[in-house]
């Protein structure tokens, strides 16, 4: 569903922030992208997402390239990036309305889904309070459904987890768990080893906007003969760098 | 474009706007106290000043006091209409003035002062300090009593010879003040009219526009608002169309604080004459006799401004990262639209042009002042609007470019 094709990102002459980068996400599967800070994670997820062009390469989300179809990626794809930004002076309910109002649902359709994802996310409390006055957790409740309001095949997530408590977190897990389907895909960027070995399916390991890894789980570690991820991200990166 | 899209962008940023109760009433109060304060206030308190200062007793000094004529005394200590001054004998006027022991200083020559007219003329130095606003009441007092002294002794030696008074003065200059009514009321403060308006535009819209731009960026929302199906194109122009909107929120509210304050105006200054205090009033600006055409001229222009400046707001704040940082960007402008205001003060000497009408903000500036002292024409007004639109496009233009640079949206 996703397909990146030596993918590059050269910011400036000096700066190249994604480098020939190549890997495919299928429906049905959570897929990891993983890599140091700097490595290139959040550069491959803007472009990927339409917010930036690629300088070389090209890229298709669920059969659309993002060049030449960037709305009709956008109707696709839901993103949940590490920022959380809210409008604080809104109400759940109303973020949650305007954003809908992009997808063009019908009243009705928005107000369904809203009560589908705030009885699935625990947050019906929430929805008629300012987000201003929200804690982390809460308002990392909103932005997934936010992100998700339409459905979309594609859930790109970026750090979603950043800055979130043991309980914050694994509802964040156990909703991407949740959210993999036969017709859907879950892409999940992340530096924390452990959280894309317990989520996902298979991974791409990253650094200096190089692919240095692509393969499911169990073959990353038992090439790099290593226990679990995080040695097995050690050692990968490291016999590059 | 999709112009649902558009305006709901805009009505998120405005309920956005409407919420943030304290930005939102400070451009509904500010208007409302400031207004009154120069139109009103202003003339109240210095008219109050100015009559006091009339109303007063103040100290002369007086070099050889023996040799004044008592004719003069009287003159000086009853004064005309107002009250007179207080004599107190000096030695060294000069130095009594300034020292400030004697607000002024009459030198009487030590010859003394003749009590008849047809000798050689006597001069009486009066010591005063020019530049003082407030000794120019005191000036005045003694001018006038010297010079009705003297006429007193023309007069006595006209009689004498049989001759009435107006054979001095056979013919006489009349000067009528040819003046518009609203000419008269453009006061040494007119220029305050664009000013306010200038500040209730950028008030207005400055909230709106650092927060779509610059806060969305803070928060990481804009991020998520571009990667749903909205384009770029709807986006600044819902953001644009708030910030405008905002804009005239300020423009309307400041037009109709000048409406009532000119209406009030004459009531509160009744006091200082029949005329209204319209004297006082039109020294420091005063009342806006605009009507209609002229009330609504002045939106015209405001709201042009208003759509030349949210595009140049936009433009700007969409560069910065944070809240902060776009404010700091606004200051320049601020102090440039002031600055162009206070410069006006001077806006009689300014040889207009259409060039000039056409110059942005200066141009509005100078069309506002212009309907103030009721000289600005249909044509004019035509001008000025048309030049702000084509700037107004030529903003939103460089907004949307900004808006579609990767390097101002994820800058680093
Ligand atoms: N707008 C930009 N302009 C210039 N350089 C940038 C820009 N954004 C990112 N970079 C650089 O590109 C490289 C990759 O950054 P990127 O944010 O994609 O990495 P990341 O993997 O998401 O890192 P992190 O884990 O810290 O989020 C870094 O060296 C970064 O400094
Ligand atoms: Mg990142």
């Amino acid at each position: 569903m996703i397909q990146v094709k030596n993918l590059s990102k050269r910011y400036s002459p000096k700066v190249i922030a994604v480098d020939d980068l190549s890997f495919n996400a299928q429906a049905g599967e959570i897929y990891g992208l993983l890599g140091p800070n700097g490595a290139g994670k959040t550069t491959t997820l803007r472009m990927l997402a339409t917010l930036l062009e690629p300088t070389g390469g090209s890229a298709t989300v669920a059969g659309f390239d993002t060049k030449r179809q960037p709305e009709d990626v956008r109707r696709t794809i839901g993103v949940v990036n590490g920022g959380m930004g809210l409008y604080d002076r809104l109400t759940g309910q109303e973020i949650l309305e305007y954003f809908a109002g992009f997808y063009n649902m019908g009243k009705s359709d928005t107000q369904k889904r809203i009560k589908e994802l705030s009885d699935a996310l625990e947050m019906n409390e929430l929805l008629n309070r300012r987000a201003g006055e929200y804690s982390t957790g809460m308002k990392q409740k909103i932005v997934i459904a936010r992100a998700v309001i339409h459905n979309p095949s594609v859930l790109i997530l970026d750090e979603a987890t950043n800055g979130l408590d043991v309980v914050a977190r694994r509802a964040v897990l156990e909703f991407a768990r949740g959210y993999k389907s036969s017709s859907r895909v879950v892409l999940y960027s992340t530096h924390i080893m452990t959280e894309a070995e317990e989520l996902c399916e298979r991974a791409a390991i990253i650094d200096h906007g190089k692919l240095i890894a692509e393969d499911s789980i169990e073959n990353l570690k038992s090439k790099a003969n290593a226990t679990n991820l995080e040695e097995a991200f050690f050692r990968l990166t490291r016999s590059v760098a | 474009m999709r112009l649902d899209f558009i305006w709901r962008v805009t009505l998120k940023e405005l309920l956005s706007t409407v919420r943030d109760s304290k930005a939102f009433r400070a451009s509904i109060i500010l208007p409302f106290v400031m207004t009154p304060l120069f139109i009103i206030g202003f003339p109240l308190l210095f008219g109050n000043l100015f009559g006091g200062e009339v109303q007063k007793k103040q100290v002369v000094g007086v070099e050889n006091i023996a040799q004044m004529p008592p004719a003069l005394r009287t003159l000086l200590e009853s004064g005309e209409g107002g009250a007179g001054v207080e004599l107190k004998a000096i030695e060294k006027p000069l130095e009594a003035v300034q020292n400030g022991d004697v607000e002024a200083a009459i030198g009487i020559p030590k010859t003394g002062v003749p009590n008849s007219a047809g000798g050689k003329p006597v001069g009486i130095q009066v010591y005063v300090k020019f530049s003082s606003q407030k000794a120019s009441v005191v000036r005045e007092k003694i001018n006038s009593a010297i010079n009705n002294y003297s006429k007193s002794l023309v007069v006595q030696k006209l009689a004498s010879v049989g001759l009435s008074p107006d054979t001095l003065e056979p013919v006489k200059a009349e000067a009528i003040n040819a003046e518009t009514k609203e000419e008269s009321s453009g006061g040494i403060f007119a220029f305050l009219f664009p000013m306010f308006i200038f500040l209730a535009i950028l008030g207005g819209a400055s909230t709106v526009a650092v927060d779509s731009t610059a806060g969305e960026k803070e928060r990481g929302s804009l991020e998520i608002l571009l990667v749903s199906p909205v384009n770029r194109l709807e986006v600044v122009l819902g953001k644009l169309l708030a910030v405008t909107l905002s804009a005239l929120f300020g423009v309307v509210m400041q037009v109709l604080a000048f409406v009532i304050s000119g209406a009030l105006s004459p009531i509160v200054l009744k006091q200082f004459g029949p005329s209204g205090g319209s004297d006082i009033t039109a020294l420091f600006g005063g009342n806006l006799n605009l009507g209609f055409s002229g009330f609504f001229s002045m939106f015209l222009i405001g709201i042009t401004v208003a759509l030349m400046l949210s595009g140049v707001l936009v433009a700007i704040c969409i560069y910065a990262r944070s809240f902060k940082e776009a404010q700091t960007y606004l200051v320049p402008l601020q102090i440039l639209a002031q600055f162009v205001s206070i410069g006006m003060q001077f806006g009689d000497f300014i040889t207009r042009s259409t060039l000039l009408y056409a110059t942005p903000i200066i141009g509005s500036t100078l069309g506002i002042l212009d309907l103030v002292k009721g000289k600005a024409t249909p044509e004019i007004v035509a001008v000025i609007v048309v030049a702000n639109l084509v700037f107004a496009v030529v903003t939103a233009y460089f907004a949307l470019r900004n808006f579609s640079k990767e390097q101002v949206l994820f800058r680093n």
